[in-house]
């Protein structure tokens, strides 16, 4: 399994805690794993009918001058639950583009005190955005507004947004938390 | 209070929180001051990413680069290279710049060309004879080149922002993509005859292997020119076709990847989808909350109280860019500068698409700039050298690097002569 916290190749049957990063490998980083085992299976999934609805209408179109009706607008939609839960599984492996500069200089501990500062900030940037999102969806949800693909409610395709905003925010309080620790620690 | 919040942010910038959460605070912050709700910024969020036409392509093209990165692809375009253009002064040296080159188109400039092609071409580059130095200089800056060449998806993700045709800005990239590599192939025939570098003996038979070999990654490029040229199909057609091809090609005829790897390919391509995509999320919100609050045309008087000819602002803009290129990744660069950028250039009567070469090759080179471009920290960790080392042996190539903007910039024609020669709108 991977740390959920840091990302590295761990064995969860033997190791109490990670060796990269220190993160305690109890039930709740099992709950952990399970849920990025969701992410990747349903990434994977959206992104190979994104590819495969696209072929299906070029043959459609190409050979039996026909499509699907809706399907250009079903593939942009696959495309938020490709965006929004690659960016989860950015946060589960800390890979998110930032300016790294101060990280690479600081030395460990105020390296420390950094990552618990922009941790919190990222945290609270999130839950706003995720808080933004759910009153966006409950306002969609409300309208019962569908697209043309199979008569989807959209609000459902929607839904992605906040469980990626959520996700986000879920990893980046659980790491400055970690982070906390550790200087409390004195480590 | 503002002004509080605003330094806040920017600290954050500095400290490293992900450039995201940077952009969206700035984006809640602005949405908040014109007495817009939040979830307002969400709409404008999945409005942007749901209408557009050509954003699906980015994680389906990322993909296919992915596998193609992935597969011994990376061996059989070498070995081509190297039969065609091996037997040159300098030929291994031409070899790796082909071949990062071509690479870099498919996967965007992330690392991965150093990482899956610097094993291969390093030792080779070591034995050939040619000094360490080089050898390091070379492939690290060639991990960004090719940027310029259609698919990539800085051109992309330029063509979005900047709100440009992208089949124009796909030509436009062509004749200045070739430039830098002559120009580069140029100084490695330079050094390789005084250095006495090894040269190759190519043969005939050596040709045909490789070509034969080759062939079904060498039709990739023609597919692509076909579809997005010939206007049979859409730019996201011809992507899901691309992936097609490469999955045919890479798992049923040349068995490099089995299914079971498809799931570790495609997280790890969709890591650099999701994280460039959460960002242009936040940017593309937060330029809506500039273009409405007129913040680049406030920028554009004070810029033009000091600068008034073309000339000084794209020489000024060139400085800017490359500061912000060895700064931030190309993507955040792009998502943040762009949209400032673009209606202030369209003033000084700079060509959009021009404007966006201009952009794409600061960025390339920003990506080798001391002191914390990316193409360095990666060769860094990819060759186990000290950063330092790395800084003197890509001082060379970044010196023509930009003087190959210089040219690039200040000759409009290079960008613009195929799009008006053949009409590409």
């Amino acid at each position: 399994m991977r740390c959920p916290l840091c990302g590295s190749d761990i064995d969860g049957n033997t190791c109490v805690t990670c060796p990269e990063c220190g993160a305690a490998i109890s039930g709740s980083i099992r709950l952990f794993s399970a849920i990025a085992l969701v992410e990747d299976a349903v990434i994977s999934f959206m992104l190979l009918s994104m590819i495969l609805l696209v072929l299906v209408q070029i043959v459609l179109r190409n050979f039996y001058a026909a499509g699907i009706s809706g399907g250009a607008e079903m593939v942009r939609h696959l495309l938020l639950w490709v965006a929004f839960l690659g960016a989860a599984i950015a946060a589960r492996e800390g890979k998110h583009i930032k300016i790294d500069i101060a990280q690479r200089i600081l030395p460990p501990r105020p390296k420390n005190f950094v990552e618990i500062l922009t941790g919190l900030f990222t945290t609270i940037v999130c839950a706003l955005l995720l808080y933004a999102s759910i009153r966006f969806i409950r306002a969609d949800y409300g309208l019962g507004t569908t697209i043309p693909f199979f008569n989807l409610r959209i609000w459902i395709l929607e839904l992605v947004i906040p469980l990626g905003y959520g996700a986000v925010t879920l990893r980046y309080a659980l790491r400055s938390t970690q982070a906390f620790l550790k200087l409390v620690k004195g480590m | 209070m503002v002004t509080a919040l605003i330094i806040c942010f920017i600290i954050m910038t500095f400290l490293g929180a992900p450039m995201f959460a940077v952009l969206a605070s700035f984006g809640l912050l602005g949405f908040h001051l014109s007495g817009n709700q939040s979830a307002a910024l969400i709409v404008d969020i999945y409005g942007r990413f749901s209408e557009n036409p050509v954003l699906y392509t980015i994680p389906i093209f990322t993909f296919a680069g992915f596998i193609l990165a992935e597969s011994k692809a990376s061996v059989r375009i070498v070995n081509f290279s190297q039969a065609i253009l091996g037997w040159l002064p300098g030929g291994l040296a031409i070899v790796s710049l082909a071949a990062c080159a071509f690479f870099t188109t498919f996967t965007g400039a992330s690392g991965v060309t150093i990482i899956a092609l610097g094993g291969l071409l390093y030792p080779a580059l070591m034995k050939g004879k040619y000094s360490d130095n080089f050898s390091l200089g070379l492939l690290t800056t060639s991990g960004s080149l090719g940027l310029l060449f259609f698919p990539s998806l800085p051109i992309i993700i330029y063509g979005v922002v900047a709100g440009t045709s992208i089949t124009q800005l796909f030509a436009a990239g062509i004749i200045p993509g070739i430039f830098l590599l002559i120009i580069l192939s140029l100084y490695s025939i330079f050094i390789a005859v005084r250095s006495r570098t090894e040269k190759h003996r190519t043969s005939l038979k050596e040709i045909i292997v490789t070509t034969v070999v080759a062939k079904w990654e060498l039709f990739i490029p023609i597919i692509l020119m076909v579809g997005i040229f010939g206007g049979y199909v859409t730019l996201g057609e011809i992507a899901s076709i691309m992936v097609a091809y490469v999955i045919i090609v890479e798992v049923l005829i040349h068995k490099d990847i089995r299914i079971n790897q498809f799931p570790a390919i495609i997280r790890e391509s969709m890591v650099l989808v999701g994280a460039i995509f959460i960002i242009l999320g936040s940017a593309l919100a937060l330029t809506t909350y500039l273009v409405d609050a007129e913040i680049p045309m406030k920028i554009l008087e004070v810029i033009q109280a000091h600068i008034t000819s073309k000339l000084a602002f794209l020489i000024a803009l060139n400085v800017f860019l490359l500061i912000t290129g060895s700064l931030m990744e190309i993507y955040g660069a792009l998502v943040v500068v762009v949209p400032l950028v673009v209606p202030i250039a369209k003033e000084y009567g700079i060509n959009p698409v021009h404007l966006g070469i201009i952009f794409l090759t600061n960025l390339e080179i920003g990506y080798s700039m001391p002191p914390v471009g990316l193409n360095l920290i990666i060769s860094c960790i990819r060759f186990e050298k000290p950063v330092t080392k790395l800084y003197r042996s890509c001082l060379p190539f970044i010196i023509i690097m930009i003087i190959a903007l210089l040219v690039i910039t200040y000759f409009p024609w290079m960008s613009l002569a195929l799009i008006e020669h053949f009409g590409i709108r």
